[in-house]
């Protein structure tokens, strides 16, 4: 039994009313999620990261607004556990308020991203015909621009700030979640509970927001996690490309790319905490979309039985 | 499949239109207007009204877009005052390589991924299957420049075996020293295997519960042999498609590597036009990319149809 | 029973593990095959017959193993068998047929291919030779010009083509036994005719043993020499098939024969359903398992499973209170006298009538949908539905009838032709006062799984079509959802579960509910059990009678299955290729068919009585249905009729008044006189 590797069907022989007395299929997604190991570790790891990020700064005060050109890359030591940046900034602190900017931009640029592309691709798919395959195409032509080049070119034009850098990702992060809802919203909208609304007399608009969008909730939540992760390193490439936030404010791609350029001093304290951080951010929301996505799944096999 | 073929490539037309609107658009933003941001900030008043009147910018948008996109298909991407150049011409020198990076990540990366990925699939949250998984993780998480760097360190300054920085010469310069392009290759091609592998794992694992995989082990076949003429040809039409998605991402890693490790591609064009603010070349550069993407997407698509005979039944 | 069998089962228990749940799918089973023969393993879902096959093959699914229990063929145990050694007996020695033959084929592989792969992983040939065996494996199973159509693609084949296609890999390297898991449940009947026709041939052309796996009673009874009955994961009886079909000792077995819709019809009574679910497998259950839902059970039965008992010559049942025959009353010959039912003669009022109804569908092909052409689906249909009256709709797949019943309720606009609702034309009207008017007339779909919101409670599930039409307060839906659970004999406490948490048969309950909220005059039910086990397709049949009866709503059945549509029927429409062919009363139509088309039909339908079905094997409707693009001229039966001549290809006959009891066929050559 090496090969086949069925997603097994609920076994046959258990009567589907024996398993747990009036789930909700949102309850036993969850219940699917919890079981997942590995999701837990990455619901974990994202907590520690915000309590650190946000909390942390309440419990250990450093100064991150002015320089201090006296302590520059000082190793980690007494005063200042991972030592100091090139201009004087304690590490830590600063690993905590780069934290904040990466998770906020992220979290926001996802949020934005996905709202706005689920609404799109939704209304495509819904409608169908020509409108569908005009909006399509602006959404092809935009993932024709790789992700970088049209970041780069809108900061050039927009100087960089925390505002700009949420609209400037959700920008080019919406065409994917279009995508993926169109897609989905077509097999949705054919399902045969969304014919049986229409026999009864729903219009378009009832079947979309009663049984269309609601059900597409899975997908929409796996990718504002895979978002994200994704923005966090649209974030990273964009400040060592120079198109990060100003200083003082700072994030940890910023941080990452100036610690890079000691590289050869041995200053490790400058590139690994922030490094790590933004892997092991990534990897943690890639962890939890992975399981999203398996336990909204596993959802729908358990309906289909 | 001509039918197939004529209506995806319609649809390339209007993207390529798309990304030609998109660039022009961009030239609409541009601080100051198109003739400051481009001229600079101290050309006069006549040079820019010479500049406006000779591009067409004193025209109504449409006509506008008419005279750049004119300009465009005759090869006339525009001029950079900043490099003395035509912007085709630095481009013509760029692309090639750029091409070779992408080109020689994309291929290392299905020969590397597409068995790793089978391999994922058949052993199924098992050990193996788990390391892949969480190396391929790793590598696709690690903001590529950081990635870059690492490897540099290792290989170059500890092993002392590849050079740390690419040839600068032309294509021909490139081609004759390899060992230069070792380095951006391998760091572009780890990001890719990433997102291939994954790609391919959850693929395969689709095609590894079809009733037809079944058949093929009731037949008496082994393992290998259901894998290899079964789930890989069944498999490889996803693939194929996600290449065409993948490549944007790509190319955007390209541009990051190429900064990096200084490779005179097109991103690195990119890159140092966008620090000195050199407008024509941004905008030219963004339509060649957008255009070549798009038209990566329309190989894939076309390629999709020949391997599946569904489609190609489709005529 | 000979000494050394082919195949030699001994209490093979199977195990499937999900999750932290283990079910003892199979469950000590004890069978054997013999060269040339045929065994028959019959069961419900969940009965563990197709994993006993699949058992036999090492092919379970993930999480399955064989726990305990040998498997000898040949003498040989399966079970410990290296991966090495078992891929030389699959293939070489045993060939398996699954159900689905879409699936079962490789999408991207020439059918030639598939079948030349499997010659050459046991055969040292070359690869020109096996596809030289391919095509002659083809031409045995009667795949037309095979030397041709090995290049072909599975899709390029219809379904029975391509199960064809699915014997011939399992027969590529001829071997000694044979698995057909359900091998004709996804055909047509007259294809699955075809099929079985195909299966014995080579059956005795290869002196091979071959177990039938299927739910079908009829099935088994014409082809299959002896029948084994699976229930929760055993076998409870065995017996040679006229022993069995006649003679049976378990109740199980009575309660399925009891449950056939046919032979409620032949008896003149009401279908007996069998109470309850099959057991949650989930633990072991040491007592009969049947006791539950059986009729004659004892507290014994309650407490320990009865041993086998052995009876004449092989006939084995467990069971502690048999079923005693005092004399051979089943294998009602046909010729019983069905007492019509009364159908209240022309009566009642139309409810809804079609006028030339026409639908022609796009249609559209490959990953771009491009439209090549169009679908003939609904060719100028015109009928009536009466009042308390249920209109049962025939025909294969493709005919048709399922098009009209979406037209009817509304699913779906008609090209062309009135549909007329108490004299208003639906398919004119818009808006509100189609939404209206369409209240009237509800859709019951054959999978309610699919048809009910997974997010939804079973209660808002049932009160929705009254909050689209905003038909009630909140009152007053909580109240009716109350009263239709009642109706349907459901719990009240079932409207706060979700859908999936019901059985298939609870779940067809809930769609018959829903489809009532709105106190329609007219419900389309389209194949309302054709998902459910026979057991529970009674209890539903019997459900929607109950309800015609006490609230006098109209049906419009829709059915591939014959007897299903005949038992609850007053008036069948036959439809072929969107044609209706023959229509009429219920009993007429089906003790004397008209249409060459209908006859066929009703002599390919299985019928559970071996010696009729054995006379009936001869009764093939060769070919398959025509292409709906591009139907054939005049009739459009033509193509397959055994009494076509040339005026059917050139005219077309109208459907026309025949005899006495208001039938009319479409045919130039009526089978009954006028």
């Amino acid at each position: 039994m090496t090969l086949i590797e069925a997603q097994t069907p609920p076994p046959p022989g258990v009567p589907a009313a024996s398993r747990g007395a009036h789930e909700s299929p949102f309850r036993s997604a969850l219940k699917v999620f919890v079981q997942n190991r590995l999701a837990v570790v990455g619901l974990a790891l994202v907590v520690l990261i915000v309590v650190f990020s946000f909390a942390g700064p309440l419990v250990y005060h450093t100064d991150q607004v002015h320089t201090n050109l006296d302590q520059v890359t000082m190793a980690p030591g007494s005063g200042h556990p991972l030592g100091t940046d090139s201009v004087g900034y304690d590490e830590l602190g600063r690993l905590m308020v780069g934290g904040q900017t990466s998770l906020e931009v992220g979290l926001a640029a996802a949020v934005i991203a996905t709202l706005f592309g689920s609404v799109w691709g939704a209304i495509a798919g819904y409608a169908g015909g020509l409108l569908d395959g005009l909006m399509m195409r602006v959404t092809d032509v935009l993932l024709s621009i790789p992700t970088l080049f049209f970041l780069l070119l809108m900061a050039t034009i927009f100087r960089p700030s925390k505002p700009v850098l949420i609209i400037v990702i959700a920008m080019v992060s919406w065409l994917i979640p279009a995508r993926l809802i169109r897609g989905e919203t077509l097999t949705l909208k054919v399902r045969e509970y969304v014919q049986a609304a229409r026999g009864m007399g729903g219009g378009g608009l009832y079947n979309l927001f009663q049984h269309v969008l609601p059900n597409a909730i899975g997908t929409i939540a796996v990718n504002v996690t895979f978002q994200i992760a994704d923005a966090i390193l649209a974030i990273a490439a964009m400040s060592y490309l120079g198109l990060g936030v100003p200083p003082p404010e700072a994030d940890w791609g910023g941080m990452l790319s100036d610690g890079v350029n000691y590289s050869y001093s041995g200053y490790w304290w400058l590139i690994y905490p922030p490094g790590v951080a933004i892997v092991l951010t990534v990897v943690a929301f890639n962890f939890i979309g992975d399981a999203v996505r398996d336990s909204f799944e596993s959802r729908l096999r358990t309906v289909r039985g | 499949m001509t039918k197939f073929t004529l209506r995806r490539l319609g649809q390339s037309v209007l993207v390529v239109l798309g990304v030609t609107i998109v660039v022009f658009v961009f030239t609409r933003l541009l601080p100051g207007g198109p003739a400051r941001a481009i001229l600079g900030p101290r050309a006069t008043p006549a040079a820019i009204m010479a500049f406006d009147h000779a591009n067409g910018y004193d025209k109504p948008l449409v006509a506008q877009y008419w005279v750049w996109l004119t300009h465009l298909v005759t090869g006339d991407v525009g001029y950079s005052y900043k490099q003395n150049q035509t912007v085709s011409s630095l481009i013509a020198d760029r692309l090639p390589k750029t091409l070779l990076l992408v080109g020689a990540a994309n291929l290392i990366a299905l020969v590397v991924a597409v068995p790793l990925g089978l391999l994922q699939a058949v052993r199924r949250n098992r050990l193996t299957d788990y390391t892949v998984t969480g190396v391929a993780f790793v590598f696709y998480s690690m903001p590529l420049f950081w990635l870059s760097i690492l490897l540099v360190i290792f290989f170059s300054i500890d092993l002392g075996m590849f050079p740390p920085q690419a040839p600068q010469g032309g294509f021909g310069d490139v081609l004759a020293h390899p060992s230069g392009l070792v380095l951006p290759v391998l760091t572009l091609t780890l990001v890719t295997v990433a997102l291939f592998t994954r790609y391919t794992r959850s693929s395969a694992i689709e095609t590894l519960t079809q009733d037809h995989v079944r058949t093929a082990r009731a037949k008496g076949a082994s393992t290998t042999i259901v894998v290899l003429r079964h789930v890989l040809r069944n498999s490889l039409l996803p693939i194929i498609t996600m290449i065409g998605l993948t490549l944007p991402v790509v190319v955007s890693g390209a541009l990051v590597v190429e900064s990096v490790f200084n490779y005179p591609g097109m991103g690195l064009l990119f890159w140092n036009a966008a620090q000195t603010q050199d407008y024509p070349i941004l905008l030219g550069t963004t339509v060649v990319v957008g255009v070549a993407t798009a038209l990566g997407s329309l190989l894939a698509d076309l390629l999709y149809a020949v391997v599946d005979p569904r489609i190609r039944a489709a005529r | 029973m000979t000494a050394n069998p082919l195949l030699r089962v001994e209490n093979l228990h199977t195990h499937i593990r999900s999750g932290d749940v283990t079910v003892h799918a199979v469950n000590g089973v004890d069978l054997h095959v013999d060269r040339g023969e045929v065994l028959g393993i019959v069961g419900e879902s969940g009965s563990g017959k197709t994993l006993t096959a699949l058992s036999v093959m090492r092919l379970l699914p993930h999480g399955g193993r064989v726990a305990e229990g040998r498997i000898l063929l040949d003498g040989r145990d399966l079970v410990p068998m290296e991966d090495k050694a078992l891929r030389h007996v699959r293939g070489a020695e045993v060939g398996m047929v699954f159900q689905d033959p879409l699936s079962s084929l490789n999408p991207t592989m020439t059918i030639g291919d598939q079948v030349a792969e499997a010659v050459r992983l046991h055969r040292p040939v070359s690869k020109k030779q096996a596809v030289l065996r391919a095509v002659e494996v083809l031409d045995q199973v009667g795949l037309p010009a095979a030397a041709r159509r090995i290049h072909d693609y599975p899709h390029h084949l219809s379904g029975g083509m391509r199960q064809r296609v699915m014997i011939a890999i399992a027969l590529a390297c001829e071997p000694k036994l044979l698995i057909a898991d359900e091998p004709t449940t996804a055909l047509d009947v007259t294809i699955q005719k075809q099929i079985l026709g195909v299966i014995d041939r080579l059956r005795r052309e290869l002196d091979m043993g071959v177990i039938l796996v299927t739910h079908d009673l009829g099935v088994v009874a014409g082809y299959a020499d002896r029948v084994a009955v699976m229930y929760a994961g055993r076998v409870v009886e065995t017996a040679t098939t006229d022993e069995l079909y006649g003679r049976e000792r378990h109740p199980y077995t009575t309660a399925l024969f009891e449950a056939l819709p046919e032979r409620a019809v032949n008896a003149g009574e009401p279908l007996r359903s069998i109470p309850g679910q099959p057991p949650d497998l989930s633990a072991p259950i040491t007592a009969c398992p049947f006791a539950p839902r059986c009729a004659h059970v004892t507290d014994r039965c309650r407490a320990e499973y009865p041993p086998a008992s052995v009876e004449g010559t092989g006939h084995v049942y467990h069971c502690f209170v048999p079923i005693e025959h005092v004399a051979a009353a089943p294998g009602a010959s046909a010729g019983r006298a069905v007492a019509p039912p009364p159908v209240s003669e022309r009566a009642a009022p139309v409810v809804v009538e079609l006028v030339d109804l026409y639908k022609e569908f796009p249609l559209n092909r490959g990953v771009l949908q491009r439209q090549v052409g169009t679908v003939s689906a609904v060719a100028g249909v015109s009928l009536s539905i009466r009042a308390g009256e249920t209109f049962g709709l025939v025909g294969e797949s493709g005919c048709g009838k399922t098009t009209i019943g979406r037209i009817l309720a509304g699913l779906e606009r008609p090209t062309s032709g009135q549909v007329l609702y108490h004299g208003d034309d639906l398919a004119g009207l818009r808006g509100a006062e189609r939404k209206r008017k369409l209240r009237g007339i509800q859709f019951m779909f054959q999978d309610s799984a699919a048809a009910m919101d997974p997010r939804m409670r079973a209660g808002s599930v049932l009160a929705e079509p009254m909050r689209v039409q905003r038909s009630a307060d909140r009152a007053a839906r909580q109240a009716r959802v109350e009263e239709l659970l009642d109706q349907v004999g459901m719990a009240r406490a079932a409207a706060r579960r979700y859908p999936h948490e019901f059985s298939g048969g609870q779940r067809q309950r809930l769609g018959l509910a829903r489809a009532l909220a709105l106190r329609p005059e007219l419900v389309v039910a389209d194949e309302p059990v054709s998902a459910l086990d026979v057991s529970i397709q009674a209890q539903i049949l019997n459900l929607m009678r109950d309800l015609q009866r006490d609230a006098g709503i109209s049906y419009v059945v829709i059915s591939h299955d014959l007897s299903v549509v005949r038992y609850i029927s007053d008036v069948i429409g036959v439809m072929y290729l969107g044609k209706l062919v023959e229509v009429g009363p219920a009993a007429t139509v089906y003790e004397s068919p008209a249409h060459p088309y209908t006859k066929a039909l009703i002599d390919t339908v299985p019928v559970a009585d071996p010696p009729i079905e054995r006379t009936r094997r001869a009764n093939v409707l060769h070919g398959e249905i025509a292409s709906a693009t591009n139907p054939p001229s005049g009739c459009r039966f033509r193509t397959r009729c055994p009494i076509a001549v040339d005026i059917c290809a050139t005219t077309e006959p109208p459907l026309a008044q025949l005899g006495p009891d208001a039938r009319r066929v479409a045919c130039h050559f009526p089978l009954t006189p006028r």
